[in-house]
C-alpha cells in the first residue's frame, strides 16, 4: 500500500515512491466464511468478512443473526502509523465506537465500551513491537436491531439496551480481532468473547486467561455457569475466526 | 420588582447587616497541598471557593511558551449545583465564564511580577461550589490567597468587593438578592492603597454617585485585604512553629 | 505518576511476590485513610467532601427536583466533572456511564422511597466534582456519594399521597425535612498484579498493575456492574479467571465493614 506521509519532506517532485515488486498488485480478496454454529442452543448465525476496505490497513464485518436479533457492525484499523510528539516505548491503541443509522445507543454509554475495549485489546497487541506508533480502531455499528421487540413498550425497551450493548460486545471483540490480524499487526493470541445473561468475559489462551469481564445485570451467583458458557461461545468464535482467517491466505 | 425590602427605613439589610458591613469572611490557605503548588478556600458570605494555582512549570506545548515572562492561565469552573436552582448545561466555555477568566487574567497580569518567571506557566484553577452574589470579588481574593500560598511575587495583595447603589445609599458586599435588585460595582484594590486594579460596572450608575461608592468599596475591599492578611500570618506562625518543634 | 523502568520492576516484583509488599505497607485488603466531610452546601440537600491520603479529592453535591415519574422513569441521575478534563473525555465518560448504571434504579437504588404522591416523585441529581485524582477516582467518588446521599435530607410533604384524581401539585413542609433512606450502592477497585489482588490500589501501585477489577456492592451482596479495567496501558495482561473469584471473595469480606466505617460517621 503506498499511502504517503504527509509529515515528511517527500524530496523531488519528479520523485517516485518505492515500490516492491511482490506487494504492488496484492489486494486481498474478499473471503467470508458463513458458519451455522453446531450447538443449536442460541441458534446464532455469524459471518466474518475481512479485508473489504482498502484505504485502511485492516478491516472485518462481523454479521450476527439470531432468532431474534441481527447485528452487523465493521471495524477498521489505521496503522501502525508514527505519531507526533515525544518519544513513546510502545505503541498506543485508541477504539472509537459509532452508532450507526439507527441511534440506538447514548454516547456516554459508547465510550465505555470503548475504553473497556481499550484494555482488552492493549493486553493483547503486542504494543512493544510498536514503539512511537498509534493504531486507530473504529468500530461502526452499522445494524443492530431486535426483530421481535415491541417498540411502543417504551418500558422494556429501555431497560433492553443496557443488556443489548452487553450483547453488542463478544461481535466488538470478533471483529476488532480479526481487522488486527487482517492489517498484520502482532498479538499475543486471538482475543474472543462470549455473553451469558447480560455477562460478557473475554479471554485469550483457549479460555484459560480472562483478558475483559463486563457484567451489567444480576449479581455474582450465576457466575460460574456464566464464565462456562462465555467460554464455549468464545471457542466458538474463535474457531469461526480461525477459518475465515485461513481461508483469506489460500 | 420584588417585594422584599431590600433596605429597611431602620438602615437594615435583607440579612441584618447595616450598610457598610462585609459578609462573614473566612478564608484558609495551604487547602491543597498534594493537589497543587498553592491552594486557597474561602467564604464570602454564601460564595465558596476553592482556588488552586499550578506553576511556575514548565508549559506542556512549547508554543505556550514566553522567554520574557510566564503565561497566566485562568480558568473558573462554576459548578452546577453553585446556585439554588441546579443548572441544567455545564457552564464551562459560557460567554460570561470566558469574560470573567479573560478579565481575571488581565487584572492579575499586572499585580503578578510574570518577568522573574519566564518560560513557565502559571495555572490558577477554580471552582466554584456555591456563589451568592459578588463572586467577582471572591474570586480576585482567592487567587490572591491562592498565589501567596504557591510562593508567587506580586506586588500587593488584591482585595476584591461589590459594592451597590440603592436610590442613594450605597451597599458594601452585596448578595445575590441584592445584585438582582440594584446596581452594582466591583472592585479589586491594590493592598492599603486607592489604586484600582478592577473596576466592574455592568450597570447604569450615575455618575454623581460613584464617587461615594467607590469611597466604601475601597475602604471594604481594605477590610478584606486586612483580614487575608490576618489569616495568612496566622497560618504562617503555625507553619513556623510546626517547623520549629521538628 | 511515571515511574522508571527499573522502578516499575521492582514494584511489580515487590507487589507480585507473596504474601505482596505494598509500598506503602498496607495488608492487600487495607484501604488507605479517607476523610469525609459531609453537609457543608446550604443550597444542596446533601453534600460531602473526600479526601484521600495521596490528596485525591472529590466533591458530591446533592439536589432534587419533584417530577412527574410517569414522564422521567430514570429517578436518579449522576454528572461527573473532573478537573483539567473536558466534559466529553473519555474517562469523564467512562465513569458518569458507569455510575450511571450503579445507581440505576431497579437494580442499584429503590427507586420507590423517592416516590412522594401517585404521580410525582423526587428526581435525584448527582453532582460529582473530582478536584484532583492521582489513581483511578470510581471508588472515591462512590463513597463520596454514599456519604452524601445518606446525609441527605428532603423536604417533607405535607399533601395527599392520592393525586391521581386531584389535580394538584405536591406541597411540603416549611422546615421540616425528611432523611433519604435509600442505601446507595458502593464501588470497589483492586488491582491485580501477578497472583496478587490488592484492594484501593495507589496511583504507584495502579501504574504497575496487570488489570484492575470494579465490584459493585450493594445491600449486603455483590451485585453489577462488575468490570474489568485497564488501570494503566503500558502494563495491561490477562489474568487466570480463579483471580476474577478472589476478587469477588476479597470484596465480600470486607465490603461490610467499609459500609459500617462509612456509616459511623
Amino acid at each position: 500500500m503506498n499511502v504517503q506521509d504527509r509529515r515528511r519532506l517527500l524530496g523531488p517532485g519528479a520523485a517516485k515512491p518505492m515500490a516492491f515488486s511482490n506487494t504492488t498488485t496484492h489486494v486481498p480478496e474478499k473471503k467470508s466464511t458463513d458458519l451455522t454454529p453446531k450447538g443449536n442452543e442460541s441458534e446464532q448465525e455469524l459471518s466474518l468478512h475481512t479485508g473489504f476496505i482498502e484505504n485502511c490497513n485492516g478491516s472485518a464485518l462481523v454479521e450476527a443473526r439470531s432468532l431474534g436479533h441481527q447485528t452487523s457492525l465493521i471495524s477498521a484499523v489505521y496503522g501502525p502509523r508514527s505519531i507526533r510528539g515525544s518519544f513513546t516505548s510502545q505503541g498506543t491503541i485508541s477504539i472509537q465506537l459509532k452508532n450507526g443509522l439507527l441511534e440506538k445507543y447514548n454516547t456516554n454509554e459508547l465510550k465505555e465500551v470503548s475504553s473497556f475495549l481499550m484494555g482488552i485489546f492493549n493486553s493483547v497487541v503486542n504494543l512493544s513491537r510498536y514503539p512511537k506508533s498509534g493504531i486507530d480502531i473504529f468500530v461502526y455499528l452499522t445494524y443492530d436491531k431486535d426483530l421481535t421487540n415491541n417498540p411502543q413498550d417504551d418500558d422494556s425497551q429501555s431497560k433492553m439496551t443496557s443488556s443489548q450493548i452487553s450483547s453488542l460486545i463478544p461481535h466488538c471483540i470478533t471483529s476488532i480481532t480479526l481487522a488486527l490480524a487482517d492489517a498484520g499487526i502482532e498479538l499475543v493470541d486471538m482475543a474472543g468473547a462470549g455473553e451469558a445473561n447480560g455477562t460478557v468475559v473475554s479471554f485469550i489462551k483457549n479460555g484459560e486467561e480472562i483478558v475483559g469481564f463486563w457484567k451489567d445485570d444480576g449479581d455474582d451467583e450465576d457466575l460460574l455457569e456464566c464464565l462456562d458458557r462465555c467460554k464455549e461461545q468464545y471457542n466458538r468464535y474463535r474457531d469461526l475466526m480461525i477459518s475465515c482467517l485461513m481461508n483469506q491466505e489460500t | 420588582m420584588s417585594r422584599l425590602e431590600i433596605y429597611s427605613p431602620e438602615g437594615l439589610r435583607l440579612d441584618g447587616r447595616r450598610w457598610n458591613e462585609l459578609r462573614r469572611f473566612e478564608s484558609s490557605i495551604n487547602t491543597h497541598p498534594h493537589a497543587a503548588d498553592g491552594s486557597s478556600y474561602m467564604e464570602q458570605g454564601n460564595n465558596k471557593i476553592i482556588t488552586l494555582v499550578k506553576g511556575p512549570k514548565e508549559p506542556r506545548l512549547k508554543s505556550q511558551m514566553d522567554t520574557s515572562k510566564a503565561l497566566l492561565n485562568v480558568s473558573v469552573n462554576i459548578t452546577k449545583f453553585s446556585k439554588f436552582e441546579r443548572s441544567k448545561s455545564s457552564h464551562k466555555n459560557e460567554r460570561r465564564v470566558l469574560e470573567i477568566q479573560t478579565s481575571l487574567v488581565r487584572m492579575f497580569e499586572k499585580n503578578v511580577m510574570l518577568n522573574i518567571y519566564p518560560r513557565t506557566v502559571i495555572d490558577i484553577e477554580i471552582h466554584v461550589l456555591e456563589q451568592d452574589g459578588g463572586i467577582m470579588g471572591s474570586l480576585i481574593n482567592g487567587i490572591t490567597l491562592a498565589l501567596i500560598d504557591a510562593g508567587i511575587s506580586m506586588f500587593d495583595y488584591i482585595s476584591g468587593i461589590s459594592v451597590g447603589l440603592y436610590d442613594t445609599t450605597p451597599l458594601l458586599d452585596t448578595n445575590s438578592l441584592e445584585e438582582n435588585a440594584m446596581s452594582t460595582v466591583t472592585l479589586g484594590v491594590v493592598g492599603k492603597s486607592e489604586k484600582l486594579s478592577l473596576l466592574l460596572v455592568e450597570d447604569k450608575i450615575p455618575l454623581d454617585r460613584l464617587e461615594n461608592v467607590l469611597a466604601i468599596g475601597i475602604a471594604g475591599a481594605h477590610r478584606v485585604r486586612d483580614l487575608m492578611d490576618e489569616e495568612l500570618r496566622k497560618h504562617a506562625q503555625k507553619r513556623v512553629s510546626n517547623a520549629s518543634v521538628r | 505518576m511515571s515511574l522508571s523502568v527499573a522502578e516499575k520492576s521492582y514494584l511489580y516484583d515487590s507487589l507480585a511476590s507473596t504474601p505482596s509488599i505494598r509500598p506503602d505497607g498496607r495488608l492487600p485488603h487495607q484501604f488507605r485513610p479517607i476523610e469525609i466531610f459531609t453537609d457543608f452546601l446550604p443550597s444542596s440537600n446533601g453534600s460531602s467532601r473526600i479526601i484521600a491520603s495521596d490528596g485525591s479529592e472529590c466533591i458530591v453535591s446533592i439536589k432534587s427536583k419533584v417530577v412527574d415519574h410517569h414522564v422521567e422513569n430514570e429517578l436518579l441521575q449522576v454528572d461527573v466533572d473532573i478537573a483539567g478534563q473536558r466534559d466529553d473525555a473519555l474517562v469523564v465518560e467512562t465513569i458518569t456511564s458507569l455510575l450511571n448504571k450503579v445507581l440505576k434504579s431497579g437494580s442499584g437504588v429503590d427507586s420507590s422511597m423517592l416516590q412522594l404522591t401517585k404521580k410525582y416523585s423526587f428526581k435525584i441529581f448527582v453532582d460529582v466534582l473530582v478536584i484532583s485524582s492521582h489513581s483511578h477516582p470510581v471508588s472515591l467518588i462512590s463513597f463520596a456519594i454514599y456519604s452524601a446521599l445518606n446525609s441527605t435530607y428532603l423536604p417533607k410533604l405535607i399533601s395527599a399521597f392520592d393525586d391521581l384524581e386531584v389535580e394538584e401539585l405536591p406541597t411540603f413542609h416549611d422546615y421540616d425535612m425528611v432523611k433519604l433512606d435509600i442505601n446507595p450502592p458502593l464501588v470497589f477497585i483492586l488491582a491485580v498484579v501477578g497472583n496478587n489482588m490488592l484492594l484501593d490500589p495507589a496511583a504507584n501501585e495502579s501504574e504497575v498493575a496487570n488489570n484492575g477489577l470494579i465490584i459493585s456492592w450493594s445491600n449486603g451482596k455483590i451485585t453489577s456492574p462488575i468490570r474489568s479495567v485497564a488501570l494503566n496501558d503500558s502494563n495491561v495482561k490477562s489474568f487466570k479467571p480463579h483471580l476474577l473469584k478472589q476478587g469477588l471473595a476479597m470484596v465480600e469480606k470486607y465490603a461490610p465493614d467499609v459500609v459500617r466505617s462509612l456509616e459511623n460517621l
